[in-house]
């Protein structure tokens, strides 16, 4: 019982984690930023704003869909609510789609901004969602293990460094980090997927988007620094990921590459004091 | 009603003219000025928006345009006039080809003068227009 409740607290997290993304960001720019509650203010206020009704119902259903796979989300990952226990494959399924949702309800839209969007969308599925099953098979494979439960890899950096690396860069374009998002980008193709939602259902797109967010932030901690570190490290990936936004695609490469050396010293030095490892 | 005062998202809609004071609002989202500390978001679909920003003289081939955007903002909604030629039709009054002042095309809250106006000033309108007696 206590996994509802944590799996409940992690919507208001999603939020906060947001607030704090803007504000790390705006210290990037050296702005003072928005307050630390601004998400929050923003999805009430749509919440009270005019209600449109449409006669498309693919175009209606999208969002509630897309609510539906967050919630999904924190039913099976990180805690078991339910006993849910299938294997770590639905989760990947679940994220994939997410983004497909997305799709149809901005090709439903007919809007010719959706369309671009779903496009661009389209092509950069090809790429990076089969990355992202392979990085997902292949902690799963240094486990031994096939669901969340049992994973209890410590620090899988030190052992899979590339797949380590393989998945922070996925989840680059899972997080739609600056040179991935070509279909979110404002000055081209106006608001992308969301162009014709207004009022409760962009609300209800927002809280599953940052829901999500969120999930990919447990996920990596989950991933490469094992159970125990998932939730702590979500926001220390959270910052990770604003310092990107903020910089050039260049400079993040770099700065990814660096990070990464770093920790792996740092997992060594561990496991060398810890004496797990045999030297 | 007074939600929008929290999180304003503001969209532009440049109805013709010489682009400087669509440059000047530009500038409100700059780490100078920052109106992001007031909640405010630069939005690129109007569908989003709460405060729809019109600068220039409104054309006739803009005018019917500009309606339309403005039936797109969802309610409560309100629209802020920038720079002389949205106020009063400034330099282009005379002109053959205009279809006049915003206010003769949609209803308009606060009107910002100037040509064009500072930062500080679009703020201040913004602002202004959020804290009157009809939102609270």
């Amino acid at each position: 019982m206590i996994e509802i409740l944590y799996a409940l607290l992690l919507i208001p997290g999603a939020i906060i984690i947001e607030g704090l993304r803007r504000k790390t960001v705006a210290r990037m720019h050296n702005r003072a930023g928005p307050p630390l509650l601004q998400p929050f203010y923003d999805i009430l206020k749509l919440l009270g704003k005019e209600k449109f009704i449409y006669e498309n119902a693919i175009f209606s259903l999208v969002p509630y869909l897309a609510l539906f796979c967050s919630f999904f989300m924190l039913l099976i990952f990180p805690f078991s609510v339910i006993g849910f226990d299938f294997d770590f494959l639905v989760l990947g399924y679940v994220f994939i789609l997410q983004d497909t949702i997305y799709i149809f309800g901005a090709l439903a839209s007919r809007s010719p901004f959706g369309m671009y969007a779903s496009v661009r969308e389209l092509l950069l599925m090809l790429g990076y969602e089969i990355t992202f099953i392979i990085v997902l098979c292949l902690f799963f494979y240094n486990a031994g293990v096939y669901s969340f439960q049992n994973y209890d890899v410590e620090f899988a950096f030190a052992k899979i460094p590339i797949v380590a690396l393989l998945a922070i860069f996925t989840a680059f374009v899972i997080l739609r980090i600056t040179p991935y998002d070509v279909m979110n980008a404002e000055a081209e193709i106006g608001a992308g997927f969301f162009s014709e939602y207004s009022g409760t259902p962009l609300a209800i797109l927002d809280i599953a988007e940052l829901i999500k967010n969120l999930m990919t932030y447990i996920l990596l901690g989950f991933l490469i620094f094992g159970k125990t570190y998932a939730l702590i490290m979500a926001p220390i990936f959270m910052i990770f990921y604003a310092i990107m936004l903020t910089s050039s695609a260049r400079y993040s490469t770099l700065v990814t590459a660096k990070t990464f050396i770093i920790l792996a010293i740092l997992a060594f030095v561990h496991l060398i004091i810890s004496g797990s490892l045999a030297v | 009603m007074s939600s929008i005062t929290r999180s304003p998202w503001i969209s532009f809609f440049n109805a013709g003219g010489c682009n400087g004071c669509t440059l000047e609002c530009f500038a409100c989202f700059n780490p100078r000025y920052d109106v992001t500390r007031f909640g405010m978001e630069l939005k690129a679909s109007a569908k989003h928006a709460d405060v729809l920003l019109v600068t220039g003289i409104v054309n006739k081939h803009n005018a019917e345009r500009l309606k339309n955007i403005y039936e797109q903002l969802p309610e409560p909604k309100r629209v802020v006039a920038i720079g002389a030629c949205g106020v009063s039709g400034g330099l282009y009054k005379k002109s053959y080809s205009i279809a006049g002042p915003v206010d003769k095309i949609i209803p308009v809250d606060i009107y910002v003068p100037g040509c064009p106006p500072r930062p500080e000033s679009i703020i201040d309108g913004i602002v202004k227009c959020l804290n009157d007696k009809r939102t609270k």
